[in-house]
């Protein structure tokens, strides 16, 4: 695909993903990391979570790496614990390099999109999809209103628009597909308030077996590789 | 209500809510910061009050204030935070006066680390407040019982006259899962006729108060503290058994930990070996009861902890001897995998041939 038909259907090399807390954003960014390493493509993916310190995607660090993946968080390196919100700017190097196809994992609401506006400039230079994921599960973006609230706060915040929307609505492995479609009609209410696609819908393998063909957008398996085995 | 995905931390506020909670004083803390931020964000549209003190100690006592006038009223933190509240605490215990305490524990000592930990056990059974005086403490171990107990916390506060403590780790704050937030029937309580508020001028002032200066009656008030303790022991204490029928090892686990341990225990019976499992969800009143219905086949007793062994002690004390007590455990924020508890147990069994 030349560059001007990726353009066209706003597929783009650096995909940035935002939205409230706790909707699956790691969730999604890893999976999505390991779908495209395993298409053989060069993956990179940063952690921009400066929010909250716990199952941020640079915990999967050694699983990712081993993929093939470049993982990029913390100036300091992977340190779980460090509750320090110190970026590598390293992460500039892939958004430029235009072999590399990038996911930019961003911390959640309005407080985790901060550690976005650094990198502004960059992504706009380079292009950009800005994903924003959808869960109708979280009370707070269970309405349209709440999806809207949030997504609207994310794009002052950043200064950038959202390009694209990811359904994941889910009950962790309970998900079924009954649960992805409610999703799915929220972000087709979404899409109709502020005209952005449907981009991603994800959710585990057997919820996605289940779903409908003629569905709106690329669907993505979750591999659960933020839940312990024993959670 | 329906069933939500909620996050713990979040998942307490919206219990409390739902419980009746008006009030909340509190100071931030990681890992437990998301709480007093969903709370400022949602008490004020229930009609309630949310207020960041100075310090943890400023938000005990501002709690200690308001359980006086009868509100429901809580805080939370987490491990230092809570160091910082053991005075407030006792007070509150001393002056008879309900509220919930909630502790989302992160490594210790110290300032320690900011993942999670199960060290602060003889913090929240033994007291780090002064004189003879006992919490109720409960350890959810999913978010459905973090929710569930949030309400009984409030109730058997209410009930007993007594500060109550939910106590989960920093894993059980910041895991996601879905739960339902229930309303539970709350008719037994008696009337707050002890709150101060306000006489119209129809009675004798309430005083709320944990002075005594005179050594008989302060001794009267221990001994009248200690039968409420003690029929709280009674009737208070909740454990879940898992698999104990014919089990050669029996683990004691609460909270996350008995999540990982229950894993352990199904590995373990794929290579044909027998555990159980004990999981205290009362910390104090310690469940002993428990360990009395034990099978004559369990020889030993395998402790396991996020933390160096703390709650060995009590396993200890109700075990009086008969059976051998292990332990294994991780600290500082490392997590048990149930490789480890497997190995412990495996140990044990091998052991004893």
């Amino acid at each position: 695909m030349s560059c001007e038909e990726r353009k066209k259907q706003k597929i783009m090399r650096v995909k940035i993903v935002t939205g409230h807390y706790g909707t699956g954003k790691t969730e999604f960014s890893v999976s999505l990391a390991m779908k495209m390493a395993a298409e053989g493509k060069k993956v990179a993916l940063a952690d921009l979570d400066i929010v909250n310190v716990y199952f941020r995607s640079r915990e999967r660090a050694d699983l990712l790496e081993q993929a093939g993946i470049h993982v990029i968080s913390s100036s300091l390196g992977h340190q779980s614990t460090l509750d320090l919100p110190a970026i590598s700017a390293e992460i500039r190097g892939p958004i430029h390099d235009t072999t590399t196809e990038v996911i930019l994992d961003v911390g959640g609401d309005m407080a985790g999109t901060n550690a976005l506006v650094n990198f502004k400039k960059d992504v706009e230079e380079s292009g950009y999809e800005l994903l924003y994921v959808i869960n109708s599960h979280r009370p707070e973006t269970s309405t349209l209103e709440g999806a809207l609230k949030h997504l609207d706060g994310i794009e002052m915040v950043s200064g950038l628009k959202v390009s694209g929307l990811v359904v994941n609505s889910h009950f962790l492995r309970d998900t079924t597909a009954q649960d992805i479609l409610e999703g799915y009609a929220l972000a087709q209410r979404v899409k109709e308030e502020r005209g952005i696609p449907i981009r991603y819908i994800s959710g585990i393998p057997s919820a996605l077996a289940d779903l409908p063909k003629d569905l709106e957008g690329e669907q993505v398996e979750v591999g659960m590789y933020m839940r312990e085995d024993w959670m | 209500m329906a069933k939500v995905l909620m996050k713990g931390n979040e998942a307490i506020g919206a219990a409390a809510i739902n419980a009746g909670c008006k009030y909340f004083f509190g100071y931030p803390i990681t890992p437990q910061s998301e709480l007093p931020e969903y709370m400022s964000r949602e008490l004020p549209k229930h009609g309630g009050v949310f207020l960041q003190a100075e310090s943890e100690v400023a938000a005990i006592n501002m709690v200690y204030g308001a359980a006086g006038s009868g509100v429901r009223v809580m805080t939370s933190s987490s491990s230092p935070g809570i160091a910082l509240k053991q005075e407030g605490i006792s007070y509150i215990a001393g002056a008879e006066l309900p509220c919930v305490i909630v502790n989302i524990v992160r490594g210790g000592p110290g300032l320690g680390g900011i993942q999670p930990a199960q060290s602060d056990y003889f913090q929240a059974t033994r007291g780090g407040g002064n004189g003879d005086y006992r919490l109720i403490v409960y350890a959810p171990s999913n978010l459905q019982e973090l929710v569930d107990f949030m309400q009984l916390a409030f109730h058997k506060a209410d009930y007993y006259r007594n500060p109550v403590m939910v106590m989960g780790d920093g894993m059980i704050g910041q895991m996601m899962e879905p739960v339902e937030i229930k309303k539970m029937d709350e008719d037994n309580l008696p009337e707050k006729d002890w709150a101060t508020t306000g006489t119209g001028g129809k009675r004798k002032p309430n005083i709320i108060n944990s002075l005594y200066l005179a050594p008989d009656v302060l001794e009267d008030h221990n001994e009248h503290l200690e039968r409420k303790y003690k029929t709280i022991e009674e009737n208070e204490q909740r454990y879940e058994n898992h698999q104990l029928e014919d089990a050669e090892v029996v683990i004691v686990a609460y909270g996350t930990t008995a999540r990982i341990a229950k894993t352990a225990i199904e590995n373990l019976e794929k290579k044909g070996i027998k555990a159980g499992m004990i999981r205290p969800i009362t910390l104090w009143p310690f469940p002993e009861v428990a360990f009395k219905e034990l099978d004559e086949k369990t020889k030993d007793l395998l402790v396991v902890e996020m933390s160096m062994g703390q709650m060995i002690d009590d396993v200890k004390i109700v075990n009086e001897g008969k059976r051998d007590v292990h332990f294994v455990g991780r600290s500082g924020g490392m997590i048990p995998t149930p490789q480890l508890i497997e190995d412990a147990v495996m140990k044990i069994v091998e052991g004893r041939k």
